[in-house]
């Protein structure tokens, strides 16, 4: 654990507080914007960075992305439009809390739940790290399948009452993502010859498409929203002693979920937050309430994607292995800057890492006053006549689609991935699976198939090995859960009640 | 045939394009997958769960009950969009688009032009000042 005086350093530099102000109001942005993630804020800002000094630039990039993952859930919570893939999980219940007229509560719980993510990953990322990236390093391709599959399951909790519509759009999601180049021989698969498809499907636009357009359409076709005009809705931020003494445990629950998904590489906090709050669904009392705008269903999930923040520092910084894409970007603007992330660094650099620590939590501090106070005025978005919400998400979305790339295809991406979501919706096909299909789809599959040539075709690789084991064990607990789970005949829920057309 | 089991039906047929597609595909050797392994066991499960489906599709679409014309012609207000978008000047083709979408949506002339405008306009110096993107 780093020197407790180099962590106090930054605190009480003013100049790390204004880098940190700047980054986060520029995560603001990103996380607001449907379309915009922390990925794009953290790679449009990096060669900024340049011309200014190594801890700077660290604070900049820093409270954006900080920001921008509890920013992500403004939207999702208010216009149940992600604005981040992170907030995904979060209009789940976010959203039925505005339609109830609770949407200060939920940006309240939001800004809550974002800070306590965080600041309980700081605790594992300085108590633990070296440890955690010990264990971390001993996965193998069979590990990594088996974290992957065990993400998949989820599919069962995030489908509702339509299993196998979900595990249809689950397998949609995968098919998807084997479009392009095969990662391992080369191979073209469904590019149809066009040079546009050989990268394979962007996530970014699909999910705009699917997330942000698709939802307009459905919107527009559907009841108009009376329960969204409330004035009271920006009052009560704060949950009261009753309602807050259930959410510690599913905070709690969250963030170590959050904290463990952002440790293993490439699962980011999208994946942190759905698993949080399938997990937390399970362990409910009232798990009828989730997806209708359970406020543990919420906790869960923002706890979730925010802790994972933490947790992917612990291998970006002690191993140089990016826990997600936004990771990734990061480890570029450190390079940049002559620094090298990865083991040594625990060890020469302690100072670094410390700084990293306190600029983390105080971009977290200046989130959570800013989701407090600058929260109240979001809310009055609320206020805005559809139309001109319409109006700005669909334009927003589509021209966030094309500044990814600046490509014109990413636009038509888009534009189908959301005709082809509100068709699926309209029908009752929930859209969380596939996009969990899409994310984890080239991470089992690239880790399956190393997996079988390391043991020369042998499925035994995956029981062998203890950690493949105990996450396929979890994946298959998981997908039986609702056999054996209370209330009957199983866990499965109506199809109005989780995520599903409605919500999803 | 409710909307669901075409759904599922187009679901089958597509699955079954899929596997077709993958039989060319190298399948490997040695017990060492190549890449036609996933998409065609994907296929294939999506081809059994579609089956299902087409038996029992569930829930159906709720009726449209408002914008039901709009719905559509918004839609391919999108696909205009996207068509025209490196062929009209951004923010000229982004008022247009909003212009007509608000008055598809049953805003006023006086109300959806100023905005449409504004919009627009707005959109256009965060991309470009903001962002640095290039349309």
């Amino acid at each position: 654990m780093p020197d407790p005086s180099l962590l106090l350093a930054p605190l009480l530099s003013f100049d790390a507080w204004l880098y940190v102000l700047i980054g986060v109001g520029l995560g603001v942005l990103f996380g607001s914007l449907p379309g915009f993630t922390a990925t794009m804020g953290l790679a449009v800002l990096t060669p900024f960075t340049f011309w200014v000094k190594a801890d700077q630039a660290i604070a900049m990039l820093l409270g954006l992305l900080v920001s921008a993952i509890f920013s992500g859930g403004v939207p999702a919570i208010l216009l149940n439009t992600p604005g981040t893939p992170a907030s995904i999980a979060m209009t789940w219940d976010g959203h039925p809390l505005a339609r109830q007229g609770k949407a200060g509560l939920a940006l309240g719980l939001n800004a809550i739940g974002a800070f306590l993510g965080i600041f309980l990953s700081l605790v594992v990322l300085l108590l633990a790290a070296l440890p955690l990236s010990r264990l971390a390093l001993r996965f193998g391709p069979a590990e990594y399948f088996a974290v992957a599959v065990f993400g998949l399951s989820t599919i069962v909790g995030v489908s509702g009452g339509s299993m196998w519509k979900g595990m249809a759009t689950g397998l949609i999601g995968l098919l998807l993502a084997v479009i392009g180049l095969d990662s391992i021989t080369g191979y073209p698969r469904f590019t149809f010859g066009q040079p546009e498809l050989l990268d394979g499907v962007s996530f970014i636009p699909v999910m705009v498409g699917l997330f942000g357009i698709a939802e307009v359409l459905t919107q527009m076709a559907g009841p108009a929203r009376q329960q969204l005009d409330g004035s009271a809705q920006t009052s009560g931020m704060l949950p009261t002693m009753a309602e807050a003494r259930p959410l510690w445990a599913h905070g709690l629950r969250g963030s170590l979920m959050g904290i463990w998904i952002g440790i293993m590489p490439a699962a980011g906090a999208d994946v942190g937050a759905i698993l949080a709050w399938d997990q937390s669904r399970r362990f409910s009392k009232t798990p009828e309430l989730f997806g209708k705008g359970s406020l543990e269903g919420l906790i869960a999930a923002t706890t979730g994607a925010n802790a994972g923040i933490g947790g992917s520092l612990v291998t970006t910084l002690a191993l140089g292995i990016p826990g997600d894409s936004a990771a990734a970007v990061l480890i570029g603007a450190l390079l940049m800057h002559g620094l090298q992330p990865g083991p040594l660094l625990f060890r020469n650099r302690p100072d670094l890492v410390a700084t990293i620590v306190a600029l983390v939590f105080m971009a977290s501090l200046v989130t959570l006053v800013w989701g407090l106070i600058g929260a109240r005025l979001l809310a009055k978005i609320l206020r805005i006549r559809d139309q001109f919400l319409w109006a700005t998400v669909l334009a927003v979305s589509l021209g966030g689609s094309y500044a990814l790339n600046q490509s014109t295809g990413d636009v038509w991406t888009a534009v189908a991935a959301g005709i082809f979501g509100f068709a699926l919706r309209r029908q009752g096909f929930p859209m969380g699976p596939l996009v969990l299909g899409l994310i984890l789809g080239p991470m089992a599959e690239s880790n399956l198939r190393r997996a079988l040539a390391l043991s020369e075709g042998s499925l035994a690789t995956f029981v062998t090995r203890p950690i493949s084991l105990v996450f396929l064990v979890l994946a298959a607990l998981t997908l039986l859960w609702p056999l054996f789970s209370k209330s009957g005949t199983d866990s499965r829920l109506p199809d109005s009640s989780v995520p599903d057309a409605d919500t999803l | 045939m409710s909307g669901a089991r075409v759904v599922a039906f187009v679901m089958a047929v597509g699955s079954l394009a899929i596997v077709a597609t993958t039989l060319a595909w190298p399948g490997g050797n040695a017990g060492v997958p190549g890449p036609a392994l996933v998409p065609r066991l994907l296929g294939v499960a999506l081809l059994l769960v579609a089956l299902v489906l087409v038996r029992t599709p569930g829930t159906s679409a709720p009726p449209m009950v408002r914008h039901h014309l709009a719905v559509p012609a918004t839609m391919l207000l999108l696909a205009v969009y996207a068509a025209g978008w490196r062929v009209v000047p951004f923010g000229v083709l982004t008022a247009a688009v909003l212009l007509t979408f608000f008055r598809l949506t049953g805003t006023r002339w006086t109300v959806a032009l100023p905005t449409a405008v504004g919009m627009a306009v707005t959109l256009q110096l965060l991309f470009e000042r903001g962002l640095g993107v290039r349309f």
